[in-house]
């Protein structure tokens, strides 16, 4: 390349990488790393544990009194600390708007997952596991998965780096599940 | 068999420096989508939080691992660009500048994806807690990380075998198919940038911007490599028609077939040739054109240095040949000047001698230089000398000995150095362009003594077969 070629690549490709790393800081969430070392082969049942975005739980009691729905369907605890042995629940639409669909169970690398979903007029309200393994310590982002299928509203987010598979088995039992409404 | 019926040389050509910073602009242009491919890619890493993930040591690690992939593989591909004799490339660099660039980005590309391949391992064993080696077996039993760890693996074994003294141990042919792997090394890699990039997967930009650059190395490499050599093989249907002795170790080729003349190239260009044996057709061979081209034949002078060249000397008549190319930038179009030196050493001489043959020039515009041991076993030698009379150009054999030190002429006992001799025999160098054809080290001392009788660089010409 000529110098005056290189001086002006240059100093575009640093304008470039500074706006880049500009508009990173106001990224979402959506491609943090997790990490945060936990006991290696974890089921599902104890991830309450994990702190920062706050399960969908308290979401979806949030949500739910807000609304005035009523589930009548007794919610197996706070959805975040799902319980690791399936609740048998079929998938039961109660009072008014509130629509609960269970997904297919999807085999990850590291383990089954599926996913229960409820909806209040369109928007998912709750999540909440009815399988939810992940060894290797990938079971802390399960917590993380209800917050962010929440927020998006479906499965249109982004990855969590480390725990693709996991978050992929999700993802696919969630569509799975919002399909049926 | 001596060739004398010419072909019709060039009737103009396009001089002057215009056309230099043509080419520098087209060079500038090419390089400068390269760079800008890894400024893509990193800005897209930090355009998705890349660095603000960073928040632990595990993330520190997931940070390097994305940052380390990512360029790497917009490298690797790059460096198959570099390498795939796509005649755009060959137009702007020539195929020994392209290959010495590939040779200079596979170290670096290797050191990235071995930073990648630790940082995740090291980084998934800490968020699971286990050692490094009980993650990295775990990690093993997903189908396409264990593919990837394959194409790590061919990836070194590429690397290694091209290092300079692997290089010296094995054969070209050797060499070749080891680097055959590569291919694989890439195609192996594929399935866990698709499924577990956390770069790729769920983001259509950079879904859509790998789509894209895979596709493009994918349909350039398929259709210059193999589709184009391919047809064209079919169209002109290629057979060596006879093997001509021309010195005590090397022999012409003669290839005929259909609409010779539409095989296209200009003399100085080069073809990989492969001769369609069951034995050996998977390797080409590089070899210059010994004649301009014309509508009659092709042809190929090749000296027995042991290896493949020794299968060559024996060809049979008959035996089907298929052409890749023409690819090398030792031609006319880099021409810039009025006069015109070519210079040749032994076996160097085939594209020197095309050249003398198709430059448009005047009586008296073009000498030729030509370094040989003796005259009685000199290839193309007598050629040579039909066409210089023929045309009007000087010939300077250099015959004998060659001189002390990093001499580039023969012996000739006088006691002036090269640069003295050279402006005697050529007073006019200085405004020439020069063409140096010959071994590597020779090359690089004519090039000196070219620079210090005042030949500027960008008029010296030089053609290596570089692999």
């Amino acid at each position: 390349m000529r110098k005056s070629t290189k001086t002006a690549v240059g100093a575009i490709s640093l304008g470039i990488l500074g706006l880049s790393y500009q508009l990173g800081t106001t990224a979402t969430a959506s491609s943090r790393v997790f990490a945060a070392p936990a006991e290696s082969t974890a089921p599902v049942a104890e991830t309450s544990a994990t702190p920062e975005p706050s399960a969908s739980a308290n979401i979806a009691q949030g949500s739910s009194a807000g609304n005035e729905s009523v589930n009548t369907a007794p919610q197996p605890a706070a959805s975040a600390s799902a319980s690791a042995s399936p609740a048998p629940s079929k998938s039961t639409s109660t009072s008014g708007s509130s629509v609960t669909k269970t997904g297919d169970s999807v085999e990850s690398s590291f383990g089954p997952v599926q996913v229960k979903v409820t909806k209040v007029s369109g928007k998912i309200t709750e999540i909440t596991y009815v399988q939810a393994v992940a060894t290797h310590g990938r079971a802390q982002v399960f917590p993380y998965l209800v917050q962010y299928a929440i927020d998006a509203n479906g499965t249109s987010f982004g990855n969590i780096s480390g725990a693709t598979y996991t978050v992929d088995a999700f993802k696919q039992s969630l569509e799975s599940a919002l399909a049926k409404f | 068999m001596i060739q004398t019926a010419f072909a019709q040389p060039n009737q103009r050509v396009r001089l002057g420096t215009k056309k230099f910073l043509e080419l520098k602009r087209g060079q500038d242009f090419i390089e400068g989508l390269a760079w800008f491919s890894v400024i893509a890619v990193t800005a897209m890493f930090l355009i998705d939080g890349g660095l603000q993930s960073i928040t632990e040591p595990a993330a520190i690690l997931g940070a390097v691992d994305r940052l380390t992939a990512l360029i790497a593989t917009d490298l690797l591909l790059i460096d198959i660009l570099l390498i795939a004799r796509l005649p755009w490339i060959d137009h702007y660099y020539g195929h020994d500048r392209a290959t010495a660039a590939h040779k200079k980005l596979g170290k670096p590309i290797l050191y990235l994806v071995l930073a990648h391949f630790i940082s995740s391992v090291v980084q998934y064993a800490m968020i699971a807690n286990v050692d490094v080696i009980t993650e990295f077996f775990s990690l093993l039993s997903i189908w396409d990380l264990l593919l990837a760890t394959a194409a790590l693996v061919l990836m070194i074994l590429v690397v290694v075998t091209s290092l300079n003294f692997a290089r010296k141990a094995i054969t070209y042919e050797a060499w070749y198919l080891v680097h055959i792997f590569a291919y694989g090394a890439v195609l192996l890699a594929i399935p866990h940038q698709f499924s577990t990039g956390t770069d790729i997967a769920g983001k259509p930009v950079a879904m859509t911007y790998w789509i894209t650059l895979y596709l493009f190395v994918l349909v350039n490499v398929v259709w210059y490599r193999i589709l184009r050599p391919v047809i064209r093989g079919v169209r002109h249907s290629l057979r060596v028609s006879t093997v001509a002795r021309e010195s005590s170790d090397a022999v012409s080729i003669y290839l005929t077939g259909k609409n010779v003349a539409k095989l296209g190239g200009v003399a100085g260009q080069f073809y990989l040739v492969r001769i369609l044996t069951a034995r050996d057709w998977w390797r080409p061979h590089p070899f210059s054109i010994s004649a301009a081209p014309n509508d009659r034949f092709v042809r190929f002078t090749v000296a027995d240095r042991g290896d493949d060249t020794r299968l060559m000397q024996s060809l049979k008549p008959g035996t089907p040949v298929m052409l890749e190319g023409p690819y090398g930038v030792f031609t006319e179009d880099r021409r810039t000047r009025e006069k015109v030196v070519l210079v040749a050493a032994g076996i160097g001489i085939p594209p020197v001698r095309a050249l003398a043959e198709q430059l448009a020039a005047r009586p008296h515009d073009v000498t030729i230089i030509y370094r040989l041991r003796d005259q009685n076993d000199a290839p193309l030698l007598e050629e040579t000398r039909a066409l210089a009379a023929q045309r009007g150009f000087k010939l300077i054999e250099l015959e004998g000995r060659r001189g002390v030190g990093t001499s580039w002429m023969n012996a000739d006992n006088s006691g002036r150095n090269d640069l003295h001799r050279l402006l005697d025999l050529v007073p006019d160098v200085a405004e020439s362009d020069v063409y140096i054809c010959g071994p590597t080290a020779w090359t690089r001392s004519v090039e000196k003594s070219m620079k210090a009788a005042g030949v500027q660089e960008r008029s010296i010409h030089a053609e290596e077969f570089a692999w």
